[in-house]
Formats: structure tokens, C-alpha cells, sequence
């Protein structure tokens, strides 16, 4: 359980970073960060346990892994579209540019 | 072919999206069109079969659940999905226009079809799929699929597509983490297979646990558009793709909750603990609060972005009730909201040409001026309200009755005064679709073709209020828990029959 924990501590930041930041990069390094920890939770799911090994946890860990690739080029993509319309990642300077 | 049919209904939007992207831009449009006349057809073909059988169950590739990913077709399941074609093909109709305006720009068009196919194919998933893994990864498909439809049709809304992307996946990642609690302590993915694990372990701290994870992970569809970074969304979106969102992507998750909280954390003798118990009841309060914010606004999006939240407040009441009248409403309520939230969205989009505000102002007299349009908006807003014999009247009346016969007052106080403030609308809103004021010269007069397809919608909602005992008999008890389904409606005293 503890080992477990350990493994959630990055995913906590992430969520942290996700919530606090004004900045819409780190908000999307805090989605990630918090999905990959999640992903390292599955992962720690398939260990051999009692000489059996379960192959569905690494399955699982595998499409995870791939729908975040997905989600990161998603979000990588927007954030350059942001970046080419209004010249910034701070939520305070986007609001104003989108208020003019 | 016919004994896979749940299959082929949920594969044909995914099939089907790609495609959009690679025909010709002279084909796409005729190629949507036989889209969604197949999807009806295999619907039509399937109904008597389910009406027959009362449920289909299908495994994907021959495994049986566990092993396997099981689909599971009701017959409201199926009727559900019908409304959800009817409302695809409504934005499919409405978007027309806008595509016309922005001629040159068929590869957007063709990705336009093809994430509305995506969207729509997800929304058949949270009705039919009962694998825990599978419906985490549809809900993914959903957000992405939303993002970019609304990107596309802001023309360069990169900023709400962001924040749409980004806080639909991280809802999702609780949805991910919900499924990796109850994976971890079940060792099942299947819906079913997961209640029957809890049930041998009498785990109640993983459904509080899990059950907290999946409220978090469809937060944002039962949300959207009244969460508070949206601001400007309502103005910028084409209404008919709000509609669409609105109407499929949020009351797919609601359908999605009520599979949860009845088919898969519905651990007999589970008591949450009164923490959970209270933040229950304060969200459905909070959501039917939404009703007093949606009576404040002058402008008709922000007013029903406000009224779609606001009506998810009934639907939790029918399930924090939790009997079988309350069941029965909240579901006859979410097949009349479906069409409601579509009709109310797409009639906004007619009405104004370019997106922006759209003050109630501007409608003053509209009905006497387009007076089947007119007609279709007052049906809508009596569905809201609760106005006979509209399919949101039966609905209403049935969880009035669930929340007597379980003398739960909180409950019942704040659906009649939900009622109540329905009412005070659908009467504003009449006044004010036929007071003696002409129509501000800037409101655009729309098509007799997409005023007759509004009234086909409003139809439908006056038609499920008409054949309510119908659908309720064949269509809704058979997607009832299985305690539920041989039961009789209870008598309540205030309908002058006895308590059973």
C-alpha cells in the first residue's frame, strides 16, 4: 500500500500544478503528470505474484499509455494554436485578449 | 448479420466517422444522410426483437463476461439511441447553414461529420457497453470528440476547445482511477461481475471510494455549460453544436451514473456514509437552484445553459429516491430532455445568424409571426415545466410520486419548487412568444423546412407525454433493476388509493 502511495505522490503535483497554476502549459504538465501516475498504478498491478503473472493489468497499462500519447500531441497542438492567436499561456492575459 | 445487430449499432458512427474525412466533399453530405438512415433502420430492425426478449446480450467476439467485453441492448437502451440519431441528425440538418457560409472549407466540413459521428457513436457506448475499461476510454473519445467539434466551429476556438480537453480528461483520469479501485479489489472489468465481487466482500468502502472517483470523472459532462470557465463559450459556439453536447454528450452521462449507481455500486444494505448523504442532497438542490439563474438571465443561450444544468437536478432526484416511481421518472424525463435541450439549442441557432447574444428581447411575438416554430418552443418549455401532456409532465408526475411514497420532504419541496419556477417560465416564455410586439428586424427568419423539423422534435415530446403508460410499460421497466421490474406502480394516498 505504501509502495502504491509513493507512486501517486507525482500524480498529486500534477493535480496541484493542474489546480493552482494560471499558466495553461502547466495546467496540461498537470494532467499529464496526474494521468501518468495513474499509469504507473496499473502497471504496479501486473507484478508476479506467487510464481502467476496477470497480463490484463499490462494490457490495460498499454492503452492507457497509448490514449495519453494521444491526449499529449491533443494538447500539445492546442496549446501552439493558443500560442500562434494570442501570444501567451497566462489565463490572466488570455482573459483580457478574449474580453477585447 | 442479424443476430449481431447491438454490435453493428454501436460500430456504424465509429465506421462511419473516418469515412466522413476521406469521401469526396460532394458525397459527404448524401454519404451522413444514409449514415443515420442505416442507423434508424437497424434500429427499427432490432426493436421488435427486443420487445419480445425484453434485453440482448451480446458477446463481443463469442467471450462471455467476465472474459469478455458484453453489450447489453434494453429496449429503452435502443429507444434512447433512437432519439440520439434523431438529435445527430439535427445538428447534422442545422449545421447545414453554417457549412454553406463557410464554403471552401470541406476538409473542415468532413471533419466536422466526422467527429459528430464519433460523438455520437460514444454516447451509443455509455448506453449499451458494460465493460468498466472500455467505457473510460468512450468517455475519452467523447471529450476529445467535443473539443475538436467545438474548435471547428468556433473557426479558431482553440481556447474553450483547451479547456474543454483539458478538464473533461481530468475528469476522466478520476473515471480511470475509479476503474482501477474497483479492478484492484474485483479483479473484473464487467459491470455486472464488479456488483457480484462487492456483494461477496461487502465492500462499502470502495463503492464510497469508487462512487466518489465517477462522480469526478463525469463532473464536467454533467456540467457543461454552466461551469464557470466556459464564460464565453455559449456566445461563441454555433447553437447547433451546443445542442448536440448538451443533449447527447451530457445525458449520455447521466444514463452512464444511473448504470453505475443501479447495476454496478448497488451493494444491498450499503449505507453512505451522512458525509456523502449530504453532499447528495445539496448538489441536486444546487442544480435545481440553477432554475432561479436561468429565470435571472435576459439572454436566451446563458438562460439555457443555465436550464439544461438545471433539469439534471429532477434526474438526481429520481435517482437519490431511488424506488421504482422515482426510477421511472427520472428515466421518462431523460428521454423527454434529450429532445427539450436539442429543440430549445437548435431554435436558438435558427434565430440568430452569426453566434452571440441573443436577448429574450428580440423574440417578443415570434410565435405570431412563425407560429409552428412558435408552438414547437411552447411544447419545449411545457416539458420543462411540467405541463401536461408533454413526456417531462409524466416524467415529473412519476417522481413526485416516488418522493411521497418514500416521504422524503427535501426532496419533494424542492422538485415542486422546481416545478413551480417551470412553471413561472413556460408562462414568461408564452407571454412572451405571443405578446402583441413585432419581432426585432435583426432576428432572422428561418427555413419552413427547419421550422418543420423543430416541430418533429417538439412532436416527439408531446408524443412520449401521449404513449406514456406504453413506454413506460414496454420500454422503461425492462431497463429497470431486476428488484423493480415486477413490481406495480405504488399507490399514494394523494391520489386517493391505497399504500401498498
Amino acid at each position: 500500500l505504501i509502495y502504491r502511495g509513493i507512486l501517486l505522490l507525482p500524480g498529486l503535483a500534477g493535480l496541484f500544478l493542474l489546480l493552482s497554476s494560471r499558466n495553461l502549459a502547466k495546467k496540461a504538465v498537470g494532467l499529464l503528470l496526474f494521468q501518468a501516475s495513474i499509469l504507473l498504478l496499473w502497471f504496479s498491478l501486473s507484478g508476479v505474484h506467487g510464481g502467476f503473472a496477470n497480463p490484463v493489468p499490462l494490457a490495460i497499462a498499454d492503452s492507457i499509455a497509448i490514449a495519453l500519447c494521444a491526449l499529449a500531441i491533443l494538447l500539445y497542438l492546442l496549446l501552439m494554436a493558443i500560442h500562434r492567436q494570442y501570444g501567451t499561456f497566462e489565463e490572466e492575459a488570455l482573459e483580457g485578449k478574449e474580453e477585447r | 448479420m442479424k443476430d449481431h445487430l447491438p454490435l453493428l449499432i454501436l460500430l456504424l458512427p465509429f465506421l462511419a466517422a473516418p469515412l466522413m474525412a476521406l469521401v469526396p466533399s460532394a458525397l459527404r453530405r448524401v454519404l451522413a444522410l444514409a449514415v443515420f438512415a442505416a442507423g434508424f433502420y437497424m434500429e427499427l430492425t432490432a426493436l421488435p426483437v427486443l420487445l419480445a426478449q425484453g434485453g440482448w446480450h451480446y458477446n463481443l467476439g463469442g467471450w462471455a463476461p467476465p472474459w469478455g467485453i458484453e453489450l447489453v441492448l434494453t429496449p429503452f437502451t435502443l429507444f434512447l439511441a433512437g432519439l440520439g440519431w434523431l438529435v445527430g441528425l439535427g445538428a447534422w440538418f442545422y449545421g447545414l447553414p453554417f457549412w454553406v457560409l463557410h464554403r471552401g472549407e470541406g476538409k473542415k466540413e468532413g471533419a466536422f461529420y466526422a467527429f459528430l459521428f464519433l460523438l455520437s457513436g460514444t454516447f451509443l457506448g455509455f448506453l449499451t457497453v458494460r465493460d468498466l475499461f472500455s467505457l473510460y476510454l468512450l468517455l475519452q473519445l467523447s471529450v476529445a470528440a467535443g473539443a475538436l467539434l467545438l474548435a471547428l466551429g468556433q473557426g479558431r476556438g482553440w481556447l474553450d476547445a483547451f479547456r474543454f480537453l483539458l478538464w473533461g480528461s481530468a475528469g476522466s483520469s478520476f473515471f480511470l482511477l475509479a476503474v482501477f479501485f474497483l479492478y484492484a479489489s474485483t479483479g473484473t472489468f464487467h459491470l455486472g461481475d464488479i456488483l457480484a465481487q462487492i456483494f461477496i466482500a461487502k465492500n462499502a468502502a470502495l463503492v464510497t471510494t469508487a462512487g466518489c472517483c465517477l462522480a469526478l470523472g463525469l463532473s464536467q459532462p454533467l456540467l457543461f455549460p454552466s461551469l464557470p470557465v466556459f464564460r464565453s463559450l455559449l456566445e461563441r459556439t454555433p447553437a447547433f453544436l451546443l445542442g448536440l453536447l448538451v443533449s447527447l454528450w451530457t445525458r449520455g452521462a447521466v444514463y452512464l451514473a444511473f448504470t453505475f449507481l443501479f447495476f454496478t455500486l448497488n451493494l444491498p444494505s450499503y449505507a453512505p456514509p451522512k458525509g456523502i448523504v449530504l453532499c447528495e442532497y445539496s448538489l441536486v438542490v444546487v442544480f435545481l437552484a440553477l432554475f432561479v439563474l436561468a429565470i435571472r438571465q435576459k439572454d436566451l443561450l446563458k438562460a439555457l445553459g443555465h436550464l439544461g444544468t438545471a433539469q439534471l437536478g429532477v434526474l438526481f432526484a429520481g435517482f437519490l429516491l431511488g424506488n421504482k416511481a422515482a426510477l421511472t421518472g427520472a428515466l421518462m424525463d431523460l428521454s423527454s430532455q434529450v429532445l427539450v435541450m436539442a429543440g430549445f439549442f437548435f431554435a436558438a441557432g435558427m434565430l440568430r445568424s452569426t453566434p452571440g447574444a441573443l436577448p429574450f428581447s428580440r423574440l417578443a411575438g415570434l410565435g405570431r409571426h412563425q407560429p409552428l416554430m412558435g408552438l414547437s418552443l411552447v411544447i419545449f418549455a411545457a416539458s420543462v415545466a411540467g405541463v401536461p401532456p408533454t413526456g417531462g409532465s409524466f416524467g415529473k408526475w412519476y417522481l413526485v410520486q416516488g418522493a411521497l411514497e418514500k416521504k422524503d420532504w427535501v426532496l419533494l419541496a424542492s422538485l415542486a419548487a422546481s416545478v413551480l419556477f417551470g412553471l413561472f417560465y413556460f408562462v414568461k416564455w408564452t407571454v412572451l412568444l405571443y405578446e402583441h410586439r413585432s419581432v426585432s428586424g435583426s432576428l432572422l427568419y428561418p427555413s419552413k423546412a427547419s421550422q418543420v423539423f423543430l416541430f418533429l422534435l417538439a412532436l416527439t415530446v408531446l408524443l412520449l407525454g401521449l404513449f406514456h403508460q406504453a413506454i413506460i410499460h414496454d420500454l422503461i421497466e425492462p431497463a429497470l433493476p431486476k428488484a423493480f421490474q415486477d413490481l406495480p406502480i405504488p399507490n399514494v394516498p394523494f391520489l386517493g388509493k391505497e399504500v401498498e
